[in-house]
């Protein structure tokens, strides 16, 4: 193999860290994503024997989103494997105590259960924070594109600018202005 | 004479509690955008005024847009936010604020002016904002105004589907393993 | 075999045994214990392998042409387009090539696939055609640069 083929091959098959902001994001569709990145999917050289998964570092985990009224909804089970060992919490109980524990569950679960997940998992980092370490943070090189915006509340949005938008609804003329 | 009597106590009683007594006021009944109080000598002068609506200059109507003039009879009977065509989303706060009073309550149908269906549409998506903490500055004073701050899972972050407002029942978890 | 006695041509039936028997066992040569060594076991276990050996032919196809589809969609995410609107488009420009060609393209020839890309997006965008199934823009209307967490890192390091 020539030199150059060589070097071609390394940069093939070199593993990319990309880094992914949770905030205000849904970790059951975002595990999706996260799953693609994790497995190689999004490669045109993808085989499932070939290692081609990438690294993908979550920040922001403590501030996901969950849809409706899933966080007093959705109920995560564990057994102690003793009678009467069952357990349900709930997500919000879940993401009190480990801000992290949802989206690592949401990925988990998103991936098909081979023996290749446990090892293909730790190669997901989940900080709570912005806060990353300094060694994982001078890999991050991509950053994957959120599926959905994060919204702006109107407080944060300068008073000229509410003032200025386009009005939509305008009050009757015998309207007390409260 | 017992006529009269009762018919001075019915008088009495009308110029005391009848809401015709307010029919004699000068000025004409609620065509005011401000109310305003202010004290001369001693004494206190409330004074409706009519001024113009801060809003007609930004107005946006589809009459307006030649892209968006309605073309069938049927389109005319619609609403201004139908013929608008806007897909509004609960996150969209400069929109859905205008709908709203100053301490976040959703204004009416007669004052909106909304179709029926718009009206229900807005008014939930008014309540999503206000639960995902993204209106949280109209809201009365007594509320806490920072949604970290709430009690138990509503301090967590959370968004809501716009599908979900005319469903008329939310599928629940089990229905999938049903035959 | 020939047999010029009518007793022993009565006594012979079929193939001979040995022979039939070793038929089987070495088609279970790769088996591992009884199922290789015993005949009784080991006919059963060949007829099931046989089997699904039937069925795989068909399966094979089928995951092949997955495997094709990820890798395909995995180029068109690079190149910026949907692998519905890529074949589509590929159609209509009358470049008739199929999933195999077209993932191979794509690993072992990026930059072909790009200009097929290309030659794709340029004929939708000729015909007019909206491709309904394209998700990838977030829902909303306004994109929140706050949130764009890289940069912060840039002004971090």
């Amino acid at each position: 193999m020539s030199a150059a083929k060589r070097v071609q091959q390394w940069a093939t098959f070199a593993r990319t860290w990309h880094v992914f902001d949770c905030k205000w994001q849904d970790p059951y569709q975002s595990a999706n994503l996260i799953k693609k990145y994790l497995l190689g999917l999004h490669k045109p050289i993808y085989h499932p024997m070939n290692d081609c998964g990438d690294v993908v570092v979550c920040v922001n985990s403590r501030d996901i989103a969950l849809r409706g009224d899933e966080w007093r909804k959705r109920a995560y089970f564990h057994h102690t494997g003793y009678p009467g060992g069952a357990s349900w919490t709930l997500a919000w109980e879940v993401h009190n105590k480990d801000p992290t524990m949802i989206i690592k569950k949401a990925v988990y679960r998103a991936m098909k259960g081979n023996l290749q997940r446990r090892h293909t998992m730790q190669r997901l980092f989940i900080y709570p924070g912005e806060e990353i370490p300094d060694d994982v943070k001078q890999n991050v090189t991509n950053q994957i594109r959120q599926l959905r915006l994060v919204p702006t509340r109107l407080d944060h949005i300068p008073e000229e600018e509410v003032q200025k938008f386009p009005k939509v609804m305008d009050y009757p003329s015998d309207y007390v202005l409260k | 004479m017992s006529l009269l009597s009762t018919k001075a106590f019915s008088f009495l009683k009308n110029a005391v509690t009848s809401p015709y007594i307010r029919a004699l006021s000068v000025t004409s009944k609620l065509n005011i955008k401000e109310l305003r109080e202010y004290k001369e000598g001693n004494k206190l002068i409330i004074e409706g005024v009519s001024l113009p609506s801060p809003r007609s200059e930004l107005l946006v109507r589809a009459e307006k847009i030649p892209d968006l003039v309605p073309t069938k009879d049927s389109e005319n009977s619609l609403c201004y936010l139908c013929k608008l065509d806007l897909d509004v989303k609960h996150t969209d706060v400069l929109i859905l604020s205008q709908f709203v009073r100053s301490d976040g309550c959703m204004l009416p149908r007669r004052i909106t002016g909304l179709c029926r269906m718009q009206q229900k549409k807005v008014g939930r998506m008014v309540t999503m904002a206000q639960k995902a903490g993204l209106l949280i500055n109209l809201t009365p004073s007594f509320c806490k105004k920072d949604p970290k701050k709430r009690y138990g899972y509503k301090k967590f972050n959370t968004y809501y589907d716009e599908k979900t407002i005319f469903w008329k029942r939310i599928p629940n978890q089990n229905d999938r393993f049903k035959r | 075999m020939v047999f010029l006695t009518l007793s022993n041509l009565i006594r012979c039936r079929g193939p001979d045994e040995f022979w039939r028997k070793r038929k089987i066992f070495r088609l279970a040569a790769h088996f591992l214990g009884r199922r290789r060594n015993t005949y009784s076991v080991a006919v059963r276990n060949v007829h099931r392998a046989l089997v699904y050996s039937t069925k795989a032919r068909a399966l094979k196809k089928e995951d092949m042409k997955n495997l094709w589809d990820t890798r395909i969609t995995a180029a068109c995410e690079q190149q910026n387009i949907t692998a519905f609107s890529l074949r589509e488009g590929l159609e209509r420009a009358d470049i008739l090539l199929d999933r195999k060609s077209l993932s191979d393209l794509a690993s072992w020839e990026p930059k072909t696939f790009e200009s097929l890309a290309a030659v794709a997006k340029q004929k939708l965008f000729f015909d007019g055609f909206v491709d309904t199934t394209d998700k990838k823009e977030p829902t909303g209307n306004d994109i929140n640069l706050n949130s764009v967490w890289l940069e912060g890192l840039k002004d971090g390091k």
